[in-house]
């Protein structure tokens, strides 16, 4: 055997070389995700104390380990708990599901958002609530059905034998803006009663969510995170073009077709649990890619980014304007908005 | 116009195991149409078969069919009798690398990082950086005159250099068979020369090169083998200076031209005509 070789890649790295496992690790993007998910347990427990009910840190702290007063393991367990782990899955669930879209279209805005895929979510829902008043579940069930159906029109009229992805961002900008027209004219037709709690569902809230929302929303987010995990070194190779992603030996068609799926899973789960949610697919993963400084496909990162994000977003929406409660949509499309501008200036300097 | 067959001739030194890539019946297009209709084509082991014609005779496209970046409309590509479109693609990536025109380097990475793509048809779930993908992607780069270039961002250098990185990519896959697709298109011609005096060294330690070039008298000064074609169809293939004529050259691309023996090689040179005022 010949002496080993070491390679300088421009970024320094943890390898690990076993005979069953042999990675490496990007040792910068390792401390960007070990110290997002350290600012994510501080912003939590710092969460789950604020609120028109006050409790300390070190309060909430017991409720967990011990010697909670009553009130306080009601208020952080029983009220507030749910919400904010919530808020950490949805938020890592809608960005892995912007880092896949935005791998597969290489392009900073192509996220479900801008797929249709939420347009399509919030006509279906206005359409259940404006013209058949129906309850809140038959809404989550009939928002998802029809954002998968958008979705799966977009898609459709897209695909040519592969994803282009500039072709992708534009069907999705026209189909959205079709959908973006009849959603405001059902609702200029619809009674003021009715238009206020649709435009509320299609801000996006976590204010009343069911508790039991909470085990379903893990399970289908960690399913799917999984699967775009795995594909990870697919999406990789993806990155370089699909003619060179072929000639490596993938199933290009194949990989592009199991992450749309696993990126319109993450979305619909989010949708169905808060409804549209806006811009945390779209900022988290640029957000992560410029924290480790390395561009594409890192879904961890952005994953961790975007929990946070809607934590705090969700945290601000809830104790800002007590005793009023905002959606955390507004809060999320307040800030998505100002990204989504930089982000325009900085292309259009590019150009 | 007949086609004239290859003798035995220059016969480099060819790699243990090195399998002749053979288009049988070749049929392939984009669409509804045909472009390339029953094709037949042997590149030998150890050739530096080198594709010219027209724009739009196919080349490009029998490239791809030979890649397997398209899959055939009728007939087979046989890589050492067996079927490449049957094999699974990570086993066919082993024998079979591509230098695709289209590929796109992500933003921001580095270029050891961007050849540590070309392990993809060697790694597995959990077989992520073994010490031969190390040893590949070092070997790659130092073929490439790349080695010193390794940390830097691929986006900041210049176009030779990232052809150069490119070609690192493909070699890291470690394939017996290098298919190029207009490997030199863009580059000025210091780099052009650069690019295919390296292609021929690495034909010469006994990889199967071919290659999609537009300029003919580079094409004739490399390959061992000229396929020349138009409209789809193979009308010449053979040593280049057995085939390649006057004749040949102004009824394929339809160029009033003159060839004549280059000076420094011996070999046939194309010159076009100009035009009489």
């Amino acid at each position: 055997m010949s002496t080993p070789v070491k390679l300088d890649t421009g970024r320094p790295e943890w390898a690990v070389r076993t005979r069953l496992l042999s990675a490496r690790m990007d040792r910068r993007t390792l401390v960007v995700n070990l110290a997002l998910a350290a600012v994510i347990v501080v912003t939590a427990l710092v969460s789950l104390g604020v609120g028109d009910i006050y409790v300390s840190l070190p309060d909430v702290l017991a409720t967990f380990y011990g010697g909670a007063s009553r009130a306080d393991t009601v208020v952080v367990q029983q009220w507030r708990l749910t919400r904010v782990l919530l808020s950490l899955l949805l938020g890592f669930g809608l960005a892995v599901s912007g880092a896949v879209f935005q791998s597969l279209t290489r392009n900073p805005l192509g996220s479900p958002d801008v797929i249709g895929f939420s347009t399509g979510s919030y006509t279906g829902a206005i359409v259940l609530i404006a013209l058949f008043h129906a309850p809140t579940a038959v809404i989550s069930f009939g928002a998802l059905a029809s954002g998968l159906a958008v979705a799966a029109i977009v898609l459709a009229l897209s695909y040519r034998g592969g994803f282009r992805g500039f072709r992708l961002i534009v069907v999705g900008i026209g189909v959205s803006a079709v959908l973006s027209a009849l959603n405001t004219w059902i609702m200029a037709k619809a009674q003021l009663q009715v238009a206020m709690s649709a435009a509320i569902w299609g801000a996006g809230s976590l204010n009343s969510v069911a508790p039991d929302a909470l085990p379903v929303a893990a399970a289908g987010i960690a399913l799917f995170s999984a699967l775009a995990l795995l594909y990870g070194s697919r999406i990789r190779a993806l990155e370089l073009g699909q003619d060179a992603a072929d000639a490596l030996g993938v199933r290009s068609r194949h990989t592009q077709i199991a992450l749309t799926g696993a990126g319109v899973g993450l979305v619909a789960i989010a949708t169905a649990v808060a409804g549209p949610i806006s811009f945390i697919a779209l900022v988290a993963p640029q957000i992560a890619a410029r924290l480790t400084g390395r561009g594409g496909w890192s879904p961890i990162g952005a994953g961790l980014t975007g929990a946070l994000l809607l934590l705090l977003g969700d945290t601000v929406a809830r104790v800002a304007f007590l005793p009023v409660q905002l959606p955390v949509g507004v809060v999320t499309t307040s800030l998505g908005g100002l990204y989504l501008i930089w982000l325009l200036v900085r292309e259009a300097r590019r150009l | 116009m007949t086609i004239a067959h290859p003798k035995s001739a220059p016969a480099p030194t060819v790699s243990a195991g090195a399998a002749p890539l053979v288009a049988e019946g070749l049929s392939l297009g984009y669409g509804s149409g045909l472009i390339i209709d029953g094709l037949h084509l042997e590149i030998r082991p150890g050739s530096f078969t080198v594709v010219i014609g027209p724009n739009g005779c196919g080349k490009s496209t029998l490239l791809r069919g030979l890649g397997r970046l398209l899959p055939p409309r009728a007939g087979r590509v046989l890589l050492g009798g067996r079927d490449l479109h049957k094999l699974a693609p990570k086993e066919a990536a082993r024998e079979i690398s591509v230098l695709a025109q289209s590929s796109i380097a992500p933003d921001g990475i580095t270029v050891a990082n961007l050849v540590a793509r070309g392990r993809f048809p060697h790694q597995g779930l959990f077989q992520q950086w073994t010490e031969a993908d190390e040893r590949a992607i070092h070997d790659a780069l130092t073929a490439t005159g790349t080695f010193d270039l390794s940390a830097q961002r691929v986006n900041a250098l210049s176009g030779g250099q990232q052809q150069r990185v490119w070609v690192a990519v493909a070699l890291a896959q470690q394939t017996p068979i290098m298919l190029l697709d207009e490997p030199t298109t863009y580059l000025d011609v210091a780099h052009q020369v650069e690019l295919m005096e390296l292609f021929t060294d690495l034909q010469h330690a006994g990889r199967t090169m071919v290659a999609v070039l537009h300029d003919i008298n580079q094409a004739i000064r490399y390959a061992t083998d000229l396929v020349v074609m138009h409209e789809g169809r193979v009308v010449a293939w053979g040593n280049p200076s057995e085939i390649v004529t006057a004749q040949l050259i102004s009824d394929v691309f339809a160029l009033d031209c003159s060839v004549f023996p280059d000076p420094l090689t011996g070999l046939p040179m194309m010159l076009p005509a100009k035009r009489e005022r």
